[in-house]
């Protein structure tokens, strides 16, 4: 298991390669890097950032809707399904 | 095994998360085109330090155009010479951010408001074929939405110049219901209603199934959005 310092280090270096990811790469492997984070980490709320900057970078916002930030919807979804209920319920989540 | 962190550990982080999502929502919808605003810059104030925006627009400083001053110049003459930023139309634009990134069909470029862009302008490539509309416009840069984007519709002409809607079936193709009647046939092109003949795509198949009055009719963009580094933006 990581000691706290390097889940740490990981944690920023995970970031560091989400934010570039959402500028650089291609959309689908930005959202690997976000699905692969929020099961890795615990609350993961850098995948809402990444998320919020994938809407507001590309998506059309002619509409002003909520419609138009579905990834951070998601996301946050994504995150209390895997925080609240996912690790509740499976042991091997646990720290 | 033992767990030192109780089992009700996760409804007390719900109980907090909740509240603070409820105040966001309300906040949100209170200020939603000044947040919107204020989100957009900052994002777009990273891509700037990310993605190879020119300063063109920009007031230069003198150091900077004493030193760069002959290059600067001829620079200028070649992009004039392109229609780039000089009010003609249509003036070249660079790709910053391509389909790629994008998960809704859209794509980045170089030139904003200070180029003159503005919203609802076509945007072609070097072969004059239309792929995409403005969208959305700031000071040096611009979002372009394709025609293709799935669920979008858009008035075509078709060879026998009939006005027809085209719907966007995402990844540069496009889906058209015909009534049955109308002659169509696979090659063909179909055009944007516009005075410059810009081709949007070209007739792929054409479906028609026994007792439907209407035939489907499927078309894809001669052009590889992908690969596009240069586009032209209509006035």
């Amino acid at each position: 298991m990581f000691t706290a310092y390097q889940e740490f280090m990981w944690r920023i270096s995970a970031d560091a390669l989400l934010l570039v990811s959402v500028y650089l790469f291609p959309w689908w492997l930005t959202l690997f890097l976000l699905l692969s984070g929020i099961v890795i980490f615990r609350l993961y709320f850098e995948a809402v950032v990444a998320a919020l900057l994938i809407d507001l970078l590309y998506a059309p916002m002619t509409s002003l809707s909520y419609v138009a930030y579905r990834f951070t919807l998601v996301s946050i979804v994504l995150i209390l399904l895997a925080n609240l209920v996912v690790r509740r319920y499976m042991r091997a989540y646990e720290n | 095994m033992t767990n030192s962190r109780p089992r009700g550990a996760n409804f007390k982080l719900f109980g907090l998360i909740v509240p603070i999502l409820i105040v966001l929502f309300v906040m949100l919808s209170l200020f939603r085109a000044q947040v919107s605003y204020a989100l957009h810059t900052g994002a777009l104030a990273i891509g700037k330090l990310i993605w190879p925006v020119s300063n063109i627009g920009q007031e230069p400083s003198n150091v900077q155009v004493a030193r760069d001053e002959a290059i600067a110049k001829e620079n200028d003459e070649l992009k004039r010479a392109l229609g780039h930023f000089s009010g003609n139309s249509p003036h070249l634009a660079f790709v910053l951010s391509s389909l790629r990134s994008s998960p809704y069909e859209t794509i980045i470029i170089d030139q904003g408001s200070a180029a003159g862009v503005t919203y609802g302008q076509k945007v072609n490539t070097e072969d004059n074929i239309a792929f995409g509309e403005v969208v959305e416009v700031y000071e040096n840069m611009s979002k372009i939405q394709l025609y293709s984007a799935y669920g979008r519709e858009l008035e075509v002409v078709l060879p026998d110049g009939t006005h027809v809607l085209a719907s966007g079936a995402g990844s540069q193709n496009f889906v058209l219901k015909l009534p049955r009647g109308l002659v169509v046939s696979a090659r063909a092109q179909i055009m944007l209603p516009s005075a410059n003949n810009l081709i949007l795509a070209e007739i792929q198949d054409v479906k028609e199934s026994a007792g439907d009055a209407f035939q489907v009719v499927y078309a894809r963009s001669p052009a590889n959005v992908y690969s596009l580094s240069r586009v032209y933006v209509e006035n």
